[in-house]
């Protein structure tokens, strides 16, 4: 079905594009959140990739591989928006609980400083680390949407997973409260 | 958390993450996204296939945030029209000035700052009223005066050549166009362009580029020093072999480089689904030029029967292109290339 939408919309049909657009915008608009961590800015990003996308859809040699291009479009405008240096809103520091830790405290925590570790990676990494992990994208798919080649993709991922874990080691090896942190 | 033997405690950090962004994904996009996109798209005319060209951003501008970003509901059918102008509107050039005798003399100007004042922004792909145009990108741009007879189409001035829509696909009868251009790298080879791209990729002066291009098979190439919207340029001249059978090509495609960034899923080379095969006996001329260590490219193209007339005016208009730029800081990089 996708296929057939991508065909119609390379040959103008503009309700086939709102079609695809439609289908295809949840998913994208979290990449670019997950990436940036800004609301406005992943706004900005997918809709401008998807203007792109209409735009350019012509260039498209491989309607199949439309999802692949539309996400280095998206990755493209992500960048683009990083650089820009236009932060609306403070870089979104939820803490939320999550599955893996073993007591409340250090489910706070643990969280925090996966914040302050992906706050601290650059857009670079971030998007390794989102196309890997969220995507499920092998490292030669992140080559080929990052427009690098794979032994990029690989440094990449590995770098931003090390710098990851070496912020939760740090956060592992500092006293709990229970232990006598200072409160 | 886990711990090791020895009570060490340590994060599964490949699942931490994926857990992480499955989480703070959000559960959908932000409502007004799609309206406002399809209100762009649908005032968008989509591009041909040949016609990709990179961002043309003026160096020594630090890029400034958009003033708007996206639209959003309190987009007025203006601002939704000049964000998708914006967005097309890129290119077009200035001041071509050969060192050889030529249109505009044999001195390097100084690049005008800005655009004057009657200057007005192409407003959409089509014929367009003689006039002087700026392109209102947010970071810069470039003014050029355009007189009767012309059309707009992203970033390529093309002349009316029989009052139809000439700019829908390159290569006609008559055809004469310039545009800018970002070159990352060429095929030695624009026919059998397959595994012809120039390895070691062209390097960042103006030189390599050059050369590159001169260096294409069956182009007859040749390059001589100009000066270009007041900067210094390296001309090089480069024709199509007049016999040439463009079904012979890969893919039936004249391909002749491609720009930074261009994915290997698309083929702005030329598209034979898309667009008119290139004609024989083209000619095209670049202007090659380094501003503050960024390197740009103006390519003009005629066919061997364009008109004397649509030629004249095509010079003009280069001649007339000044560079919404800062006058770059005198250093050597920028000295006039030496004469002879």
């Amino acid at each position: 079905m996708q296929r057939e939408l991508v065909e119609r919309a390379m040959a103008g049909d503009h309700e086939a594009f709102s079609e695809l657009a439609r289908l295809g915008v949840r998913r994208l608009y979290a990449v670019a959140r997950l990436i940036l961590r800004d609301a406005d800015q992943a706004e900005d990003a997918t809709q401008e990739a998807l203007f792109v996308a209409w735009r350019d859809l012509r260039a498209l040699r491989d309607p199949d591989r439309y999802e692949a291009w539309l996400h280095r479009l998206l990755v493209r405008e992500c960048y683009r928006e990083a650089r820009s240096g236009r932060r609306r809103t403070e870089v979104e520091g939820r803490v939320r609980p999550i599955a893996h830790a073993d007591a409340p405290g250090e489910m706070h925590a643990l969280r925090d400083e996966l914040e302050r570790g992906l706050a601290r990676l650059t857009v670079e990494l971030r998007t390794a680390l989102v196309l890997h992990h969220y995507l499920g994208y092998s490292l030669p798919e992140i080559g080929d949407a990052l427009g690098i080649p794979t032994g990029t993709a690989k440094s990449r991922v590995h770098r931003a997973t090390q710098m990851m874990r070496a912020a939760l080691v740090a956060d592992a090896r500092l006293p709990r409260p229970s232990e006598g942190r200072p409160t | 958390m886990n711990t090791d033997l020895n009570g060490e405690r340590f994060p599964d950090i490949d699942r931490i993450l994926a857990d992480v962004f499955t989480e703070d994904a959000p559960p959908s996009e932000p409502p007004l996204l799609i309206p406002a996109l399809l209100a762009r798209t649908a005032l968008t005319r989509q591009r041909p296939a040949w016609r990709i060209p990179s961002r043309w951003l003026p160096p020594n501008i630090a890029w400034r945030p958009r003033p708007h970003g996206r639209l959003n509901t309190m987009a007025t059918p203006i601002r939704i029209a000049a964000a998708a102008t914006a967005i097309g509107v890129l290119a077009v050039v200035g001041g071509i000035v050969p060192r050889t005798p030529g249109p505009g003399g044999d001195d390097l100007a100084s690049p005008s700052p800005s655009p004057g004042p009657s200057a007005v922004p192409f407003s959409d792909a089509g014929a367009i009223p003689p006039g002087t145009y700026h392109t209102p990108d947010e970071a810069g741009g470039w003014t050029v005066t355009v007189p009767a007879g012309w059309e707009w189409w992203y970033g390529v001035l093309w002349a009316d050549v029989d009052g139809e829509t000439d700019f829908q696909s390159m290569g006609g009868p008559g055809e004469v166009a310039f545009g800018w251009w970002t070159v990352a790298n060429v095929f030695a080879d624009p026919c059998h362009w397959k595994d012809s791209l120039v390895d070691p990729p062209v390097g960042p002066a103006v030189q390599d580029l050059a050369t590159a291009f001169a260096a294409q098979v069956g182009r007859d190439g040749s390059v001589t020093d100009a000066v270009f919207a007041g900067y210094p340029a390296m001309r090089v001249e480069l024709s199509v072999p007049a016999d040439l059978d463009v079904t012979t090509c890969d893919e039936g495609v004249y391909r002749e480089f491609i720009t930074p960034g261009e994915s290997p899923l698309t083929l702005p080379g030329g598209d034979p689904d898309t667009s008119k095969p290139v004609v024989g006996g083209r000619i095209d001329v670049l202007y090659i030029l380094d501003i503050d260590g960024r390197r740009y490219m103006m390519r003009t193209w005629h066919e061997a029967d364009s008109s004397e007339q649509d030629l004249v005016e095509m010079e003009a208009m280069l001649g007339s292109i000044r560079l919404d730029l800062p006058v770059p800081s005198p250093s050597p990089a920028h000295s006039p290339p030496a004469a002879g």
